[in-house]
């Protein structure tokens, strides 16, 4: 899943995966600058659904993921995770890096503020729930 | 050709019917407020970080509320100080390491419990009924 949400982001030319668009918590350790950054975070989700079709693998899966963007000034900061946040929100029934995406649901209403990180930078983050079709291809980073 | 029937007890089913629609709402409330204690006590509290012990003593069930057709409880952690100041950050943040349990101490449990909430909740709507029997 995160792997489709690079591919969001970059399509709408938010972050470009590798400079200031990383996955998984351990990528802060890259992150050196003012930023803005953002780092997409798997955070496991719900349950799978099956149907009588799909007995071999999940038809839908519900994978999570926690959005954070991280900068040295705030307002910086929140210019990204606003823009990050009104891409995400209207998806739905739709596709998305070739996987059917019926929904993205928002657990918070507004980004929270998570505090400064190690190197002293704002992180403000955001954590969606997704409704997608599994897709062997990218729902391996789950 | 004709047909006749003759309904006894309709009077007696409409009771009933009114019955079950009256009290139903808190019977699940009620039921879903037993449950919820039951999740935060064997799956939440285990798996919520522990220093000093406030944040796992101030986790709540609270509720349940009613609106529309929805019956629901919040499961809060942070309803006192000084917790209140970094229950939600602690559940938050993905980047700080515990020792013992981790961030989303609420919403992963809860996620991985969700598939058996709706048997759960029928078997303590019953159980207290025959309680209350």
């Amino acid at each position: 899943m995160l792997d489709d949400l690079v591919w969001l982001i970059e399509r709408a030319g938010l972050g470009t995966y590798g400079t200031d668009l990383f996955k998984g918590t351990l990528a802060t350790v890259q992150i050196v600058g003012a930023g803005p950054f953002i780092t997409l975070i798997a955070t496991g989700g719900a349950a799978p659904e099956g149907t009588h079709n799909m007995i071999h693998l999940p038809a839908y899966v519900h994978p999570s993921a926690q959005i954070v963007v991280r900068a040295e000034l705030y307002d910086v900061a929140e210019t990204r995770v606003k823009a990050l946040y009104e891409l995400l929100y209207p998806i739905r029934n739709q596709m998305v890096n070739g996987t059917w995406w019926r929904s993205v649901t928002y657990i918070q209403s507004e980004p929270l503020d998570l505090g400064r990180d190690d190197n002293g930078r704002v992180r403000l983050s955001f954590n969606i729930d997704v409704a997608k079709r599994y897709s062997p291809a990218t729902s391996g980073t789950l | 050709m004709m047909s006749f029937s003759a309904w006894s007890g309709v009077a007696k089913v409409m009771s009933q019917l009114a019955k079950i629609q009256k009290n139903a709402p808190d019977e699940f409330g009620n039921a879903l407020i037993g449950v919820a204690e039951e999740v935060v006590d064997q799956n939440i509290i285990p798996a919520t970080p522990i220093l000093s012990g406030d944040l796992r003593n101030d986790i709540r069930v609270l509720g349940f509320f009613r609106r529309g057709r929805v019956i629901a409880v919040k499961i809060a952690a942070g309803n006192t100080p000084p917790v209140d100041e970094y229950a939600a950050i602690v559940h938050e943040d993905l980047e700080l390491n515990h020792p013992v349990g981790g961030a989303k101490y609420i919403e992963r449990p809860l996620k991985a419990v969700a598939p058996q909430l709706p048997a759960r909740i029928a078997k303590r709507i019953n159980l207290n009924k025959a309680k209350d029997a």
